[in-house]
């Protein structure tokens, strides 16, 4: 090549260009690999379920589309654990196949869309986490004292009110650094459902958004990962968590006063389980809204007082959800009758999560047999 | 002013300097070296392949993610490389003009684009509309990212060709398209590769446009019209899990982003070295 | 190349058909995509924004309350967020971004030259949501131990200090934020240096200035619009940075968002529209307040980088010729 001026020259060593060509090629063969190894891999054709919302269900709805995955290695169920807010905007937009929920939708919410079936999959619990030095875990605390505490009333560790609960124990003088959700959370509806019983918490009608309140350096985590993570790892903190991720990460939970007012108690599974046991009231269909089934403050002296079921959003015909297909559709349909019977519920009392009571697994029984697929009912 | 008192003033400055670039190097060397302390524990052949365990119980790994992170580049590529480079062609040979002003000025604002901006409008118009979030939505919002860079640097190399070579092949009868393709491209094809590289390095480090797309996933990658897992969304998810396999999974997962990153920087380093310096600074 | 009106051209090329003309208009078409995703994005942003710009009018920036069940929305606690971390992040960022940048441009020994530009490079190269991890995992304790701890032990009462000095506010945020701006704002500052012609350099070293004073005079001056445009480029990219700031932040709500203290959680507005922006239901309000945040926060990065381009691009222009 003869030297124009001016011509930009190269000087030895592998051909530049050809070298970036090569990455390039390489990067889009490795997708594309990606991509082909799958369908070599299992032939069989893979259906895939989406489903997204409560993180109070998180670590059990990990563990159920991992079991099942095991048992129906075709069927592949995705779960993003993106707070209830977001999973039911997720399922109104029918983006989604079903989603999970701590706050049961109101009927009137339901209103513009296609029939929605309400699954209660499980029963959770909220405890109020702690991470102050010098303070083991128990600590005991009453709903007046702890809404207090959360609407920043109550700003220091050593507190009057605090210490009249646990005349025993010394408290540390130190600020309170409240932990809340930063995003639409069902588990912070069961809260504020329970603290709004206290008579002094101000922030009523409960919501699933935490109400803003005088708190100082109040932080806001995404999720109920998120507010674990905050806990653990911020000096003097408490805040509100589902018992799975408080027990997994061996976290300081409060002894929460029960509805009597007779005893402290501790959120283990017995405890829970009694306070579902207690339950008077009858059950709605899973054609009805459940949003008046309330699990807090159940009577009985080792009743857990926040508790509370966690729901599955299902649209009941499902031809109505766009790129939904027969297949899928029974997949879904057998997955929901794998969690609610006993070998779903065992997991779940595993994990700290009450088994539902037989009435509930009777009721979901009728409302998963009522999906329909164009008309037609769905294997069980 | 003394001159003693002058010297003192340049070896003061000379020191603030040097002071300025030490404390710029403490963080990166310090993130080189957190990721690479607890990242390089965590790797091993099955946590690269893996697909993630179940939450709260250790073991799983990131090999989602991993392919997720590689197919959305391929898929990018295909899409953003064609594209721009056309873009990036129009506006060096024909574009001396009203309307290539105009495109010119508008691939600018694009490329300003906050990218969780991006990722808002790929989610209302692609995956509102296809009731679905899907790999196909994360890899046209990462287009959007890449083309209006890939257009730039085309650009840029190609006005770098002399005028002169455009002008003899002219002179000896070849048409204009001719021109373009066989000869300025080819004259100016370093640059353009380095170009192409640079966005590739840029759109494989962008998390916020995934969020709202590929929504994340346990799985390895079934079709485009499903949710996908990707590694600065998987690194985001692990960051907030209070779990310790979960950290150390986090920083395994920045290692291995950080290395693909690495290579395709290298890349850039060794097709430039030293010349066309500020391409590489405006990415 | 004469140059012609474009719409012209369009249409002589539209009358006589050939093979280069259909080439130049096909390249255009491709070309035009960016207007077509433009388009299409500013009428989302627009047209999904409309009812909270109706509702509200201009007090959408005022307002400072955030209650999506009493569906009352004010931005102003986000746009604050996001000022008070990008000013934050060019305080401490921009000054040592321009002290190395003098350095390597015009003091350093060449060895420590490439050396140290290679990793200035690389620490552009870390991808936001390592700095995210980092951030939340490992600075924010250094932050609070060695920075928030001591200020609050001496000066605890200022209300500039109050809150939870605990590694998750408004001061983390910004000091990542200047940490990830420093490549940018160094590297185009030197480019920008490199440019000033050295005759510039010689006419003060003739004199007998020292380096120091060559910088200063000769080139600083000279230099000075490229700089801050440097600086704001900068602010453009600490404004547009979601991830890691959402980390780290705090995620305060509403009137609790207020930067009110370095101290204390807060919010940008990328870091409201990533937390919220999933369950904000269509149609809704919600949706559109964020999509009006989303519109605010492009608006400032487009203004920021409008300016930043001027000042910059006007002294480094690439012209059509052989590279010098």
């Amino acid at each position: 090549m003869t030297n124009v001026p001016g011509q930009i020259v190269r000087r030895g060593g592998i051909s530049r260009t050809i070298f970036v060509i090569s990455l390039v090629i390489v990067a889009v063969a490795a997708g594309l690999g990606g991509y082909f190894s799958y369908g070599f891999l299992h032939p069989s054709p893979v259906l895939t379920l989406t489903g997204s919302g409560s993180t109070l269900v998180y670590p059990l709805m990990s563990a159920w589309t991992s079991n099942y995955n095991s048992m129906h290695s075709n069927v592949q169920i995705n779960y993003g654990p993106v707070g209830s807010s977001n999973g039911i905007t997720d399922f109104t937009n029918k983006i989604v196949d079903f989603a999970g929920t701590d706050a049961a939708p109101t009927a009137a919410s339901l209103a513009g869309l296609n029939a929605t079936l309400m699954i209660p999959e499980t029963i959770g619990a909220v405890t109020v986490a702690y991470n102050a030095q010098g303070l083991s875990t128990g600590l005991h605390l009453n709903r007046t004292v702890i809404a207090e505490i959360f609407q920043g009333n109550i700003t220091n560790w050593s507190a009057g009110d605090i210490q009249y609960l646990n005349p025993g124990l010394t408290l540390p003088n130190q600020q309170i650094t409240t932990v809340h959700r930063s995003d639409g959370s069902g588990t912070t509806f069961i809260f504020t459902s329970y603290l709004s019983t206290a008579g002094n918490w101000k922030f009523n009608p409960p919501s699933k958004s935490w109400p803003t309140t005088p708190a100082p350096g109040a932080l806001g985590g995404n999720g109920n990962q998120q507010v674990a993570t905050d806990i653990l790892s911020t000096p003097y903190s408490i805040g509100y968590v589902e018992v799975a991720y408080a027990l997994q990460n061996n976290m300081s939970i409060g002894y929460v006063q029960n509805h009597d007012n007779s005893s402290f108690v501790k959120p283990t599974l017995a405890n829970i389980t009694a306070a579902v046991s207690s339950y008077a009231a009858s059950f709605p269909p899973g054609s009805q809204s459940w949003s008046s089934v309330s699990l807090l403050n159940e009577p009985g002296t080792n009743s857990y007082p926040i508790v509370s079921f966690t729901y599955l959003l299902v649209y009941q015909q499902l031809n109505l959800v766009p790129l939904m297909t027969l297949e899928r559709s029974k997949a879904l349909v057998d997955f929901l009758w794998y969690i609610v019977h006993q070998q779903g519920q065992t997991v779940a009392t595993g994990l700290t999560y009450a088994a539902l009571p037989q009435q509930v697994v009777t009721i979901d029984e009728t409302t998963i047999q009522s999906i329909t697929y164009n008309g037609q009912t769905l294997p069980t | 002013m003394s001159s003693s008192m002058r010297r003192f003033k340049d070896r003061l400055a000379f020191a603030l300097g040097a002071l300025c670039a030490i404390l710029a190097m403490i963080p990166l060397l310090n993130i080189l070296y957190e990721v690479v302390k607890k990242g390089l524990s965590t790797i091993n052949l099955e946590f690269l392949t893996n697909i993630p365990g179940v939450v709260g119980q250790p073991g799983g790994g990131i090999g989602p993610a991993i392919q997720g992170t590689l197919i959305l580049i391929g898929l990018t590529t295909l899409i953003g490389v064609p594209l721009g480079l056309v873009s990036g062609i129009y506006l060096s040979e024909f574009g001396n003009n009203s309307i290539g002003r105009i495109i010119r000025f508008l691939n600018d604002v694009l490329a300003e684009f906050p990218s969780i901006v991006v990722g808002v409008v790929v989610f209302t118009l692609i995956v509102l509309t296809f009731k679905t979030f899907s790999v196909i939505a994360g890899a046209l919002a990462l287009s959007i990212i890449m083309l209006p860079i890939v257009t730039r640097t085309t650009e840029e190399s190609m006005k770098l060709v002399p005028n002169s070579i455009r002008d003899a092949a002219t002179a000896l009868g070849v048409k204009k398209w001719r021109t373009t393709l066989s000869v300025v491209l080819s004259t100016g094809r370093n640059g353009v590769a380095t170009g192409i590289l640079l966005s590739i390095a840029r759109i494989a480090r962008e998390s916020a446009p995934l969020v709202f797309t590929i929504l994340g996933s346990q799985y390895f990658f079934s079709n485009l019209n499903s949710p996908m897992d990707a590694l600065p969304l998987r690194i985001y998810r692990l960051a907030l899990l209070p779990y310790p396999y979960a950290q150390a999974q986090g920083w395994g997962a920045a290692l291995v982003l950080i290395l693909i990153v690495l290579a395709l920087n290298v890349g850039v380093r060794l097709a430039t070295r030293g010349r066309l310096y500020s391409m590489r600074s405006r990415a | 190349m004469a140059e012609r009106r474009g719409l012209q051209e369009l249409l002589h090329d539209l009358s006589r058909p050939s093979i280069d003309g259909l080439f130049k208009l096909s390249s255009l078409v491709i070309a035009a995509s960016v207007i077509v995703i433009l388009a299409f994005s500013g009428i989302v942003l627009v047209q999904g924004s409309l009812p909270a710009l109706a509702k509200y009018g201009f007090s959408f920036l005022t307002g400072v309350q955030w209650n999506i069940a009493a569906e009352t929305f004010g931005a102003l606690p986000y746009v604050l967020g996001t000022a008070v971390t990008s000013l934050i992040a060019v305080v401490v960022g921009v000054p040592i971004s321009l002290g190395i940048a003098i350095f390597l441009a015009e003091m350093a020994p060449v060895s420590i030259r490439v050396l140290l530009s290679n990793i200035i490079e690389l620490l552009a190269a870390v991808p936001s949501i390592i700095y995210g991890l980092w951030g939340f995992l490992v600075f924010r304790f250094w932050i609070a131990n060695y920075v928030e701890a001591p200020l609050v032990h001496t000066f605890g009462s200022l209300p500039v200090l109050a809150g939870s000095p605990y590694g998750l506010d408004f001061l983390t945020a910004g000091l990542i934020l200047s940490i990830m701006i420093i490549p940018t704002v160094a590297s185009v500052s030197r480019e920008v240096m490199m440019s000033v012609p050295m005759s510039q350099r010689e006419a003060a070293y003739s004199i007998g200035a020292t380096k120091w004073e060559v910088v200063r005079t000769g080139v600083l001056s000279y230099s000075r619009s490229g700089i801050f445009g440097a600086t704001i480029l900068g602010l453009g990219r600490a404004v547009g940075e979601t991830m890691a700031v959402t980390l780290v932040i705090g995620g305060a709500v509403g009137p609790a968002a207020l930067p009110t203290s370095l101290f204390k959680p807060g919010q940008t507005m990328a870091s409201i529209i990533v937390n919220e922006l999933g369950e904000a239901d269509a149609g809704s309000l919600h949706l559109a307040s964020l999509l009006g945040i989303g519109l605010i926060l492009f608006a400032f990065a487009f203004t920021i980088n409008v300016v930043a381009q001027f000042l910059v691009w006007r002294v480094l222009k690439v012209q059509g010729g052989p590279v010098e």
